[in-house]
């Protein structure tokens, strides 16, 4: 048997669903993106080697999302459960799939890991801000069955 | 306002020029990662993630799509390079390999498949007499190839000296020197020293991946962009230089002799300098494209300053990858990017 | 005859024929053309052949023969004389040895009652003649068969044979490997274990067994068998609980696999343990208490697994309650449960106290687990564990942290309450109740959701329970802060949490009561609260609190000037509350008085003060108190709903005031004129929620008079929402009617009218679509109980349906009679719906809108049958749709193309449906259904739509990946944009789309 990084993790609650506001039904509002529609694109995406999503691990957090709808940009920090995880690359390179695949191309994406909570900060956030060692990886048809694992919507129970 | 502060504005207003879109050029079903003019400026090659290579040409005002390679790659088509004749075409692709192109009438023909690198090959260049071609690799090595007379590529060295993913190689304009730059935030210069190829420079002041560089007309200056945000101009001095620079083993050093930052706000992916006039372009992971000039100073040489002249914000509606001056045409030059596009633009004189 | 058995028989025993000759043979004995005596003579000279391959395969034979008898075929001379014949040959050669077995256990299977003496005989034989190590699988299988056969329908025999058939059977059964064989060996273990008295050979029972533990097998690939290694497990652990005496044996071989390294094992022995506890009990297990409970400890901290966690915690509960004793609490305090329990905590009290909150977690969950097995346990552990739980729920910052630890205290609170009625239990906790209340006390007033309610459970859970002598005071103090917690909290599920909180104390402590319904109604009254109301309408448990809220809404709603909005509010909050308690007889039988009469009179009363800027507040006002008369009229008892129809139609028939209360020189009302003003006529309303509610027998006082007015008032009142209203009592009363004479009396005259008021002159005018509109709720009515006349209804609706003026009115009406709906015609409402109405309906009438369809001359008229037939099929289960499907997608598709708006919606509903269900009628219409579907996300001005196409465009991947490969790339490409929407939920739709066509383009590279 393989052994988990973080036998022992933490679990913390799961989000409830947005609530629907009355000016989302209305078809002439037009709605933002907002920290708390990007932190629910990622909450959702599965840990690698928990049965757990990232929210479960408290890995993503809404207030480590910032959004600016005007100026395309979006800004996200993710904590590694443990300061060594091994999976810190493929976390973040989860994160940075999902939101190409469910952002609009507009928006400019930056993932990072929370200053101070991994030994290897530097290099795992140089890693994921190459775009084209991301593209690379995404041709990777073995890297990419491992992301889009953790991007399978499991049923949540 | 002051006497002097007047004149500088003066001097800025005279000095502006505007990048306008001349046409775009769509095709391609997914992003743009390159393009590159062929020597004499009549035809445009680019390349994508669709895993395809188009090529424009000029068909009376407009630019159209002429022909599209296919099935050379598995994987996305990185970047291409003309030979200096305009006769092959070299495309270094993810899939580890750098197919290379001959040119034949109108049509292209998939001469030579070069594999070596152990993944993905991210550039190409060739040297200014034709004979030799160069690649580059994530596997962290630079690869000299030989064109023999019947058109056959042999592999001439392999320099193993970036510690990190090469990102670009480009050859001197006019000698057998050779640069490349990459993820160790490192430029490095290589020559022929009997009959081997060997590191000769190494040029550190980027903080962080080097994306791109490209010589001046004459060779002697080097400029590079950076995912620090900044470009960079290094200066030759040869041995015995008049400033009194030290060289060692007969070799020239390399300095940084100008830092340009604040015009983008993310990435540089790609400089070029025009051949043609003294201009810069870069274009970058802010979509924007900014063109440069270089301001004249008492001491040009030792402290050069650039002006930037032009920029366009929103040039493309993603990241820019790649950006190039038209060797033909003054003030001519192609842009791609992940939208998907390329597109090619004219710097005019703001009336 | 003799001659032809012979033969066939020489040749089976040659192996030169197969089966067919057993049949026949059998056939024969079957049929009484061969006697079975005939039969074994016949058999004689190959049963006695020097040969033993022949002798073997006679012997097998008989076996086989039986095999294609009917059970029971052989008389029980017959049984014994083959019995004894196999029995003699269980001796003879080692190769006709199996033969025999195999020949006793079929006809062991077959003859249920095998004479006495016999079944010994049977066995003792086997347990002296057969090494059943040394045969193969298949006749070892026969061995146990027969034993089995022989426990099951012969045990007396069994049971005579005592110990020797015990010692037998474990000497059989030793080294067995096979797991077809442990199957069928474990269930005759267990069977043996749990009937007959070991004794001596307990411990070689069990030795033979517990070999087995753990079981390890990994079934073959294609497992043939299909005996998987839980099916082993389960067997084998049901052999072990067989007996207490296996305890002293198995408890510790359980103890020793609990630390083993393997977790499957470690697993299986919890599970194994669990179940065995209650069967060995104290004395079983008293012994090994330390053991186990360290290996759990051990296990749980560990913390692998939640499911290994889970299981090692219940084994410990299983084995603290079998250690139990049956004695009173007081009798045994320093008995071994209590110093087990005391040994635990103290062993982790490091966890316990400690920072690290998953450890500490486990830990209280362990500590909890061993306290919810008996009183005794409790009393030892909680008293123990509580204040250093209360310590940390307080000490934390972290909410996420907190939370779980809050977690465990309300577990806790469970169990206090659980043990509550034991005075001991109480007894021992008491000092502690308040601390915990007040730790809960102070959670809920924190600012974390996830706290708040968890905390609002809790403390709810524990002011219920009168034992913990919590005070009324701080009973208040609770119930105030989950009140203003409920009054102010916005999500829905979080706020009835509360409010189901609320109402749950109060049940219990009604003297609690004036003071929350005191801040409550000082809160609305102050308006700040938004939902203050649904918290007054919480504290009501019984008919004095219903009649004390009731009447504080009432003066509220009754209250001359007060904004209709605000009156509106106080309806909702009294239909709420009728709603909650309409099963209560007692506040059913004041109802009448205490709420329909005031309410009725109010708005009567307000009417007359509307003005015609408030048209729209006032419709919603209507449709609210609608709702509550609707709720009255079916759930009054008969003589109240008697009284309040004969006022009511009184009242709306002559606009007598009294009739419903009103005193005073009231000015007199028409509201039944279609020409009065519309604050008349739109009271009709009213009426509508009743008739709509009630039992339309229990309404006999002038009911045609009122019908034929409303009928009258329906056609030609040009309020749009009286004329509803109107339509809506016709239709009831019709749809109500009971069967006979008296239905066609109504419909005669009606149909007549609506019929020649529809076609009246101009077609376009405002009455002739009303006529319209009502025959429509009277097709809906007909339709709905199918009555045999509802076809005249709606053939000409879809008559009408082609009409260049009435056709889209009457499409939509087409749909709105297959439209659900729980409001008008139900059961509940005393109305009359068949079930599978909207099936015959769409059955018999879809084909004329085919016809119809294809034989409209103006794209127009076309396009009001596209438009009913999508409505239609919108409603309609897809099973019902499934035959017509190939029609209806090219039609679908073709209104895709034209239509906008409104058809859009449904038509995607329906599609989408199709594609999930039918995917070969779709695949072929995918060249247009992919780039439609993509234009309607795209482009469609309605976010509805949109997000429809997004749904159809997912389901579409449903279908062969074959088919869609050549969508793929354009699919993801073109939802690019769309990920842009200027719609939040479009774009929620759009990432699911688009992730489920980038997730098919993934599967097909190669």
């Amino acid at each position: 048997m393989v052994s988990l990084d973080n036998a022992n993790p933490v679990v913390f609650l799961r989000r409830k669903e947005r609530h629907v506001l009355p000016e989302e039904e209305d078809d002439d509002v037009t709605d933002k993106f907002d920290s708390r529609e990007v932190f629910d694109l990622i909450r959702v995406i599965n840990d690698p080697e928990h049965p757990l999503t990232l929210e479960e691990l408290n890995v993503v957090e809404e207030s480590n999302v910032k959004v600016d709808d005007d100026a395309n940009a979006v800004y996200i920090l993710f904590t590694p459960t443990i300061p060594h995880c091994s999976m810190a690359t493929l976390i973040g390179l989860s994160i940075r799939v999902k939101l190409l695949r469910a952002l609009p191309s507009r928006f400019k994406v930056d993932v990072k890991i929370s200053p101070g909570t991994h030994d290897s900060e530097h290099a795992v956030n140089k890693q994921l801000a190459d775009k084209e060692r991301v593209a690379a990886a995404l041709e990777n048809s073995h890297l990419l069955e491992v992301v889009n694992q953790c991007l399978v919507r499991r049923a949540t129970g | 306002m002051t006497g002097a502060r007047k004149l500088l504005v003066h001097h800025l207003k005279n000095s502006m020029q505007s990048l306008q879109e001349a046409q775009k050029l769509s095709g391609h079903t997914e992003r743009v990662w390159c393009v590159s003019w062929n020597p004499s400026g009549t035809l445009l090659a680019s390349c994508s993630s669709d895993k395809t290579i188009r090529i424009w040409g000029k068909e009376g005002e407009n630019w159209v799509c002429k022909s599209v390679l296919t099935d050379a790659h598995t994987r996305t088509v990185r970047s291409v390079s003309w030979s200096p004749c305009g006769q092959y075409l070299a495309a270094a692709s993810f899939d580890a390999t750098t197919s290379v192109w001959s040119r034949k009438g109108g049509e292209f023909e998939c001469l030579a498949t070069l594999e070596g690198h152990e993944n993905e090959v991210k550039s190409s260049s060739w040297a200014c007499t034709g004979s030799l071609l160069a690649t580059c690799s994530r596997d962290k090595s630079v690869w000299i190839w030989e064109v023999t007379a019947d058109e056959e590529f042999e592999c001439a060295s392999v320099m193993s000296t970036h510690t990190q993913d090469v990102k670009r190689v480009k050859w001197h304009p006019t000698k057998e020197l050779l640069a490349s730059c990459g993820y160790d935030d490192t430029v490095r210069l290589y020559r022929e020293e009997s009959d081997d190829w060997e590191c000769c420079n190494t040029l550190k002041g980027h903080s962080s991946t080097v994306w791109a560089l490209d010589f001046n007309q004459t060779g002697n200056r080097l400029a590079t962009c950076s995912a620090d945000c900044s470009l960079k101009i290094w200066q030759e001095y040869e041995p015995g230089n008049a400033e009194g620079v030290n060289t060692t083993d007969n070799i020239s050093v390399w300095k940084c002799v100008c830092t340009v930052s604040g015009f983008h706000e993310r990435p540089i992916y790609d400089v070029s300098w025009s051949t043609l006039e003294d201009l810069l372009v870069t274009a970058g992971g802010d979509d924007s494209l900014c063109v440069y000039r270089e301001v004249l100073t008492a001491d040009a040489k030792n402290s050069p300053k650039f002006e930037m002249v032009a920029r366009v914000r929103g040039a493309h509606a993603e990241d820019i990858n790649s950006v190039v001056w038209s060797p033909s045409e003054k003030g001519l030059l192609a842009s791609a990017s992940d939208d998907g596009d390329v597109k090619l633009w004219k710097l005019l004189q703001e009336a | 005859m003799a001659a032809s058995m012979k033969t066939k028989i020489a040749n089976y025993v040659a192996g030169t024929s197969d089966d067919d000759a057993l049949r026949e043979i059998a056939s024969d004995l079957n049929k009484k053309s061969l006697k079975f005596l005939e039969f074994i003579e016949g058999l004689g000279e190959f049963l006695t052949n020097v040969d033993t391959v022949v002798r073997g395969r006679a012997t097998g034979l008989i076996g086989h023969v039986l095999n294609f008898l009917p059970p029971s075929f052989l008389s029980s001379d017959q049984v014994e004389l083959v019995a004894t014949f196999l029995i003699a040959k269980l001796s003879d050669h080692h190769s006709v040895q199996p033969q025999a077995l195999q020949t006793l256990a079929i006809l062991t299977s077959r003859c249920n009652s095998l004479p006495s003496g016999l079944p010994q005989l049977i066995c003792r034989s086997i347990f002296r003649e057969v090494q059943n190590q040394s045969l193969s699988q298949s006749d070892r299988y026969a061995t146990y068969t027969v034993l089995q056969n022989i426990l099951g329908y012969s045990f007396p025999d069994v049971e005579e044979m005592g110990g020797d058939f015990v010692i037998g059977f474990i000497q059989q059964m030793d080294s067995e490997k096979d797991p077809r064989n442990l199957m069928i060996a474990f269930n005759c273990a267990q069977f043996i274990s749990s009937r007959l008295h070991l004794g001596a050979f307990t411990e070689e029972m069990f030795e033979v067994l517990g070999c087995y533990f753990p079981i390890d097998f990994t079934p073959p690939a294609n497992n043939p068998h299909g005996i998987t290694k839980e099916d082993l497990i389960l067997a084998l652990r049901k052999c072990f609980s067989a007996t207490v005496d296996f305890a002293q044996h198995c408890v510790p071989l359980l103890v020793e696999k609990m630390t083993s390294d393997l977790q499957s094992a470690r697993m299986d022995a919890f599970l194994t343990l669990t179940e065995c506890a209650p069967v060995y009990g104290r004395n079983g297990v008293a012994e090994f208490l330390g053991s186990i409970v360290s290996c759990v400890k051990r296990e749980v901290l560990m913390n692998l697994t939640a499911e290994l966690v889970e299981t090692a915690k219940a084994c410990v509960v299983a084995v603290f309650t079998a250690m139990t004793p049956k004695e009173d609490v007081n009798a045994s305090k320093d008995d071994a449960v209590t110093t087990s329990a005391v040994e635990l905590y103290q062993d982790v009290s490091k966890f316990l106290e400690g920072s690290d909150v998953t450890k500490g977690c486990l830990a209280f969950s362990l500590c909890r687990a061993v306290a919810s097995s008996s009183p005794l346990a409790f009393c030892a552990m909680t008293p123990l564990v509580l204040p250093v739980l209360i310590l940390q729920v307080k000490n934390q910052s972290q909410v996420s942290v907190q939370h779980s630890y809050l977690m465990e205290l309300s577990g806790f609170a469970q169990q206090i309450v659980k043990f509550s009625t034991n005075s001991e239990s109480a007894k021992s906790v008491s000092e502690y109740i308040g601390p915990v209340c007040d730790v809960f006390e102070e959670l809920l007033a924190t600012n974390a959701q996830e706290l708040q309610s968890q905390a609002a459970q809790s403390l709810s859970t524990l002011c219920k329970t009168e034992q913990f002598g919590i005070s009324q005071e701080k009973c208040v103090s609770y119930l105030k802060l989950m009140a203003t917690r409920a009054m102010h909290t916005v999500d829905t599920a979080q706020r009835k949490l509360y409010l189901s909180s609320v109402h749950e104390v109060l049940k219990q402590r009604p003297n609690a009561r004036p003071d929350i319904t005191e801040l409550t109604k000082a809160a609305i009254k102050s308006g700040e609260a938004s939902y203050a109301q649904e918290v007054l309408v919480a504290t009501v448990t019984d008919v004095n609190s219903f009649t004390d809220v009731n009447n504080f809404f009432l003066k509220h709603i009754s209250q001359a000037g007060t904004d209709i909005a605000d009156v509106s509010g106080h309806a909702e909050s009294v239909r709420e509350l009728l709603s909650q308690h309409v099963s209560d007889p007692e506040v059913m039988a004041v109802v009448l008085e205490q709420l329909a009469f005031p309410v009725v009179m109010s708005v009567v009363t307000h009417s007359c003060q509307w003005k015609d800027d408030d048209k729209e507040k006032v419709s919603q006002l209507l449709t609210v108190v609608s709702n509550i008369l609707k709720i009255l009229g079916y759930s009054m008892q008969k003589g109240d709903v008697t009284k309040l129809w004969d006022a009511l139609q009184k009242f709306y028939l002559l606009g007598d005031a009294h009739a419903i209360g009103l005193s005073g020189d009231f000015p007199a009302l028409t509201p039944l004129q279609p020409k009065s003003p519309w604050q008349q006529t739109r009271l009709i309303a009213l009426l509508e929620g009743f008739v709509e509610g009630v039992n339309i027998q229990w309404t006999v006082e002038n009911r045609e008079a009122v019908f034929e007015s409303a009928f009258g008032f329906a056609l030609s009142c040009e309020d749009e929402f009286s004329h509803i209203a109107a339509c809506k009592i016709v239709a009831s009363m019709v749809n109500k009617a009971p069967l006979g004479a008296q239905i066609h009396w109504l419909l005669e005259p009606v149909m007549e009218k609506s019929k020649s008021a529809m076609s009246s002159n101009s077609g376009q005018s405002a009455s002739c679509l009303r006529a319209l509109t009502l025959w429509i709720w009277l097709t809906k009515a007909m339709e709905c109980r199918s009555h045999s006349a509802a076809a005249l209804f709606s053939s000409h609706l879809v008559s009408v349906v082609g009409d260049p003026n009435l056709g889209p009115a009457a499409a939509r009406g087409l749909g709105h009679v297959v439209q659900d709906g729980d409001d008008i015609f139900t059961t509940k409402l005393n109305g009359s719906t068949t079930p599978l109405y909207k099936q015959r309906f769409f059955t018999l009438n879809f084909k004329h809108l085919l016809e119809g369809y294809e034989q409209a001359k103006s794209q127009e008229v076309k396009q009001n049958y596209l438009t009913a037939i999508c409505l239609l099929t919108s409603h309609l289960p897809l099973q019902v749709l499934k035959p017509h499907l190939s029609k209806l997608v090219p039609l679908l598709l073709s209104s895709l193309e034209q239509a906008g708006g409104q058809a859009h919606s449904q038509t995607l509903l329906t599609l989408g449906a199709a594609v999930s269900s039918t995917p070969d009628v779709i695949t072929p219409h995918l060249d247009s259904v992919v780039p439609n579907l993509l234009q309607i996300a795209q482009r469609n001005q309605s976010m509805r739509v949109r997000i429809s196409a997004l749904e159809c465009l997912e389901n579409l991947t449903n279908l062969q990946m074959l088919a869609l490969a050549p969508y793929e790339k354009r699919v993801v490409r073109e939802l690019g944009p769309v990920l842009d929407d200027r719609k939040r939920l479009v774009r929620k739709r759009a990432v699911e789309a688009r992730a489920a066509w980038i997730s098919l383009e993934n599967a097909s590279k190669p």
